[in-house]
């Protein structure tokens, strides 16, 4: 009899959430490892059906990584090999970077397997296999209880095979929304900057690295791309259109569209605002770059700076209440917040000789950002929006510039020089196993998608 | 101030499309250059005189209008770069058909974004010291490309000092 187990937010699953079902879980409760843990899987049974009603502080998260079996994928009809990678190891690499998930794997399911997933204390382990039929897939993925076999998710995705990756990081979310109760970042993307011969151009890949494609194609030079919301609007700056104007290309019809925001002057680093549909960005229109905000339909814009000094890089508050923004004002390009109207001023960093390129943080306690502290390189950091707590992310060989953060708060997106060229990395939030995600050179400014 | 913008067939021509690629993107646009030969006027009376005082103000143009470079995050004139300035505005002063754009340039330390406003503000500077010797401001417009368009590719103060500067592309 399953002592300890690992439910779902969501009911109905299968009926492991019954009142039985809850009894038997809360009695053994010295098989939790900690108080915390507890608290959470009687978070986790309170639930209300909606998940995303579903709070859990940040004490609670993190308190606990899952410990996962993995039987591996089988393909049982077509050539695995027409398969970049299995869906499997797709799914495995999702979990294992979301930092929910330890990953144990065994080729088949018997006796040694599931000692080895039990003794690093697994309570479930994943099985699946899919079939390549010409130009199509289909794919099946179950999570289940490692002592009763009981499913605890179970999911069947089919569609044409190039979206086969896409379908295990669809599961991969679906494991976080049903075992944490919040989203996923499996299925997110990143915008970033490609330098090419005759230019720099704007790509778009899934945040694994994978299914690169082209947002711009004008041989010209696009910078500082980011998301408007959804993952297929992307605005960016560009010189296509001889002065750097923003451009919005548009993928969600059929047939992608672009927008130029045509105006005088130069409009650069914008920060999108979710809360009121806003921009902010650094503009010349009144001869120095200042810092602006519109909405993204049009309207007037509001100047929000009035120094002679370079104002630029703003960046939003979840709340929308207020702007991180880069500023030499005070002698260096230093970090500085302000209220969404220009009032409140305040300066938040201090030490090195140059700070900028702020990202605040999806649940509004931290800023990252890039500061010269290490001769002419760059490192990562984070601080609190009090100016207190800064935190070293980077170190090493190598520039680290451009933080990114993940919607889910968990992970950033930066570019580092430690291999030579430009490229795109992640990490963890503290900054903990930095894993590279492009690989031809030259790439930079990368912004995450929401989820 | 509204904003406008323009879809259709110009603009995706402009960009392009990862699933459609546009006929032919179009070159940046680039303004004529100094080496650009004006059309000859059809009926000169004395052709070779007009084409020979042409070619002297481009000979002009081409030696007059030379970089200007900056110290690390400035953006004040150096006095050599004032110099070139002076120059730059005698030859406009005298023959007033030249017009300038002047293009700001940073070197590739610091943020992208600090670079463009970098750029733009030493672009800003060589203008405003033009207009004060007399330029016409419509006679000079303002580009910044930050660390976009390095002169030098090389990750060296020597590299760094060739490319922080401001640049000319005149029309005559």
């Amino acid at each position: 009899m399953a002592n300890r187990t690992l439910t779902s937010v969501r009911p109905p699953l299968g009926g492991l959430l019954g009142e039985r079902s809850f009894a038997r879980r809360v009695a053994p409760l010295g098989a939790y490892r900690d108080e915390r843990a507890f608290f959470f899987a009687v978070f986790l049974y309170l639930a209300p059906v909606f998940a995303a009603d579903v709070v859990i502080t940040s004490e609670q998260k993190g308190a606990e990584v899952i410990s996962l079996g993995y039987i591996e994928f089988s393909c049982v009809k077509g050539d695995p090999n027409s398969a970049p990678r299995s869906p499997g190891l797709v799914l495995v690499d999702d979990l294992a970077f979301s930092g929910h998930f330890r990953v144990q794997s065994a080729a088949k399911l018997d006796s040694a397997s599931k000692a080895k997933f039990k003794q690093d204390g697994a309570l479930a382990y994943l099985q699946g296999e899919y079939e390549l039929n010409g130009g199509q897939y289909e794919l099946r993925c179950e999570l289940l209880d490692i002592d009763s076999g009981q499913n605890i998710l179970k999911k069947k995705y089919s569609g044409p095979k190039e979206q086969l990756r896409l379908a295990a990081h669809q599961f991969a979310d679906e494991m976080v929304s049903q075992l944490l109760g919040e989203k996923g970042i499996a299925q997110t993307r990143i915008v970033y900057v490609n330098k090419r011969p005759g230019g720099k151009e704007i790509l778009v890949m899934d945040y694994d690295g994978a299914n690169v494609r082209e947002v711009s194609r004008n041989k010209s030079i696009n910078l500082c791309p980011i998301f408007l919301g959804a993952k297929d609007k992307i605005l960016f700056t560009s010189y296509a259109a001889a002065m750097p104007q923003f451009f919005l290309a548009d993928f969600t019809a059929a047939k992608p569209a672009w927008q130029v925001y045509a105006s005088k002057g130069m409009h650069s680093a914008p920060s999108y605002n979710r809360m009121d549909r806003e921009i902010a960005y650094a503009s010349t229109v009144d001869g120095n770059s200042e810092i602006y905000r519109r909405t993204v339909e049009g309207g007037k814009p509001a100047r929000l700076t009035f120094s002679e000094s370079i104002d630029t890089s703003p960046s939003w508050s979840p709340n929308g209440y207020e702007i991180v923004f880069m500023s030499d004002r005070g002698g260096k390009p230093m970090l500085y917040i302000m209220d969404r109207d220009g009032s409140n001023l305040r300066r938040i960093t201090y030490d090195f000789d140059y700070c900028g390129s702020p990202a605040w943080s999806p649940k509004g306690d931290r800023i990252a950002f890039a500061a010269m502290d290490e001769g002419n390189n760059f490192n990562v950091f984070t601080i609190s929006p009090d100016g207190k707590d800064a935190v070293k992310l980077t170190t090493g060989t190598g520039s680290n510039e451009s933080p990114a953060w993940s919607p889910d708060g968990r992970h950033l997106a930066f570019m580092s020089t430690r291999t030579g060229s430009p490229e795109i990395f992640l990490m963890h939030v503290d900054g903990r196993e930095p894993r590279r995600i492009t690989f031809s050179g030259g790439n930079s400014m990368p912004s995450w998608s929401d989820n | 101030m509204k904003f406008t913008y323009w879809t259709g067939l110009a603009l995706a021509a402009l960009l392009g499309c990862a699933k459609k690629p546009p006929p032919a993107p179009p070159a940046e646009p680039t303004p004529p250059t100094v080496e650009t030969p004006a059309p000859m006027p059809a009926e000169t009376p004395k052709p070779d005189d007009a084409a020979m005082k042409r070619e002297r103000i481009q000979a002009r143009i081409a030696e007059t209008f030379k970089s200007i470079y900056f110290e690390y995050d400035q953006s004040t004139l150096t006095a050599e770069g004032k110099s070139i300035c002076e120059a730059i505005g005698t030859l406009m002063k005298e023959v007033p058909e030249i017009t300038a754009r002047i293009e700001g340039h940073a070197d590739e330390r610091g943020t992208n974004e600090y670079n463009l406003a970098l750029g733009e503000r030493r672009s800003q500077v060589v203008k405003q010291y033009l207009a004060s010797y007399g330029i016409e401001a419509g006679r000079l417009s303002v580009i910044s490309y930050g660390e976009e368009k390095p002169a030098v590719d090389g990750h060296d103060e020597a590299s760094w000092a060739k490319n922080r500067r401001a640049e000319f592309t005149s029309t005559f």
